[in-house]
């Protein structure tokens, strides 16, 4: 029964794997994620601090929003992508250099694969389109 | 068994989401090739953004707090500097923090090194200006030894007083790619040495409330300390017109830069374990 489910489990992941950008979700979110802890401060000061404070919950929060738009909302994959590409360039100048660069650079790369996930031509289709340019 | 929409089961609606599911993922999809222009691109643009932070031509936001970060400098130079303690004032961790802010800083080589808790050790060492060597072999922090000699370490000692003049003025602070200058800085501290090198204006007996005075620093809107706390009537003030130290190492649980701050020769390293002012350099 347990080996049951967890087989199930585990096809229904990878069913929600392969339907969706994940993997650049998931970069997306960790870098929002990471820019937040570089940047936590007590929710209060951030409130009431100013833009100093706040820059970090603001875009890290939104990378994180935006990568789970992209798992969750697939359809929305460009303008997740495109705005969370957007964020994690912006984080470089108003939250402590992106997380000290790594932020910055994850959210890129996730966005990136974001941005650059959809269709891919048929493995089968693919291999008669290069016997048909080799008969060409 | 309730019925939702259409007349469906719970376990109808379940039975229907894992088919599309199924459906959806036996399409061929995934990250294309065109993600690593894209990529390069971003990173293009944050190299950039990278390079005119370098060249003093971009500003940067750069604030901690309630996270430790070491701060050492070869020189501070600071034109109105004002510090207060209150009972309030302090850390995450309950310890006892001193509020310092300065309106005008100009720094002979800036190394901030900041310990991130991940689930494995890290830290980020935060270069800009020259280089700041370590002075005293990894005892920065050791108030039981004296001071570190004037400007720092002696080998640095000739470039560093190189950019100071007789009266103790850093000079081209705006233009020497090896200067850090900054305004509106504020420093959550618990600990603090270097080698006084000019003070001048010290005033001891003000309250904390009188520091952010027009007649004292004027340094414009103190930001909320790491205790929650700005200067307060009866706390402890103390003000100086000019600060300068040589060899300064600041254990830091909060910097803000209010103001802006340029960062020439900018470098940052990200690197696994515990590194010191030793890799300053």
């Amino acid at each position: 029964m347990a080996t049951k489910a967890r087989r199930e489990a585990r096809i229904l992941f990878a069913a929600f794997r392969r339907s969706r950008p994940f993997w650049g979700g998931l970069w997306t979110i960790v870098a929002g994620a990471w820019i937040v802890k570089v940047m936590s401060f007590p929710l209060g000061i951030a409130l009431n601090g100013g833009w100093s404070y706040s820059a970090g919950y603001v875009v890290g929060g939104s990378l994180i929003v935006f990568g789970v738009v992209a798992w969750l909302a697939p359809n929305y994959r460009m303008l997740a992508g495109v705005v969370a590409f957007l964020l994690a360039i912006a984080a470089f100048p108003v939250a402590d250099l992106g997380g000290y660069l790594v932020g910055s650079l994850l959210g890129i790369v996730g966005s990136s694969m974001i941005i650059a996930w959809g269709d891919k031509p048929a493995r089968l289709e693919r291999g008669r389109r290069r016997k048909r340019t080799r008969a060409a | 068994m309730q019925h939702g929409r259409e007349g469906l089961t719970f376990a109808d609606r379940c039975r229907r989401a894992r088919a599309r599911l199924l459906a959806d993922a036996a399409r061929r999809r995934g990250t294309r090739i065109r993600a690593v222009p894209i990529a390069l691109g971003g990173t293009a643009m944050v190299g950039a953004m990278y390079g005119l932070v370098s060249a003093n031509l971009l500003a940067v936001n750069f604030t901690t707090m309630d996270s430790t970060a070491a701060i050492y400098t070869n020189y501070l130079e600071a034109q109105q500097a004002a510090g207060f303690m209150a009972p309030g004032t302090s850390t995450a961790g309950g310890q006892v923090a001193a509020e310092l802010g300065i309106k005008t800083l100009n720094l002979v080589g800036l190394c901030v090194i900041k310990q991130q808790s991940t689930p494995f050790a890290m830290s980020m060492v935060l270069t800009a200006g020259m280089p700041v060597p370590d002075p005293t072999g990894g005892n920065a922090f050791d108030t039981s030894t004296p001071p570190p000699s004037p400007y720092g370490s002696s080998a640095a000692a000739g470039t560093v007083s190189a950019k100071i003049n007789a009266a103790g003025q850093v000079l081209n602070p705006t233009t020497d790619p090896d200067i850090v200058h900054g305004d509106y800085g504020y420093l959550n501290s618990q600990l603090l040495t270097a080698y006084g090198f000019q003070v001048a204006g010290l005033d001891l007996g003000i309250t904390a409330d009188q520091v952010n005075g027009p007649s004292y620093a004027g340094i414009g809107n103190w930001p909320t300390g790491g205790g929650g706390r700005t200067p307060t009537a009866g706390d402890f003030g103390i003000y100086a017109g000019q600060l300068n130290l040589s060899g300064t190492a600041a254990n830091t649980y909060g910097l803000n830069l209010q103001g802006s701050i340029s960062l020439p020769n900018l470098r940052i390293r990200v690197r696994p374990g515990a590194l010191t002012q030793a890799d300053c350099s």
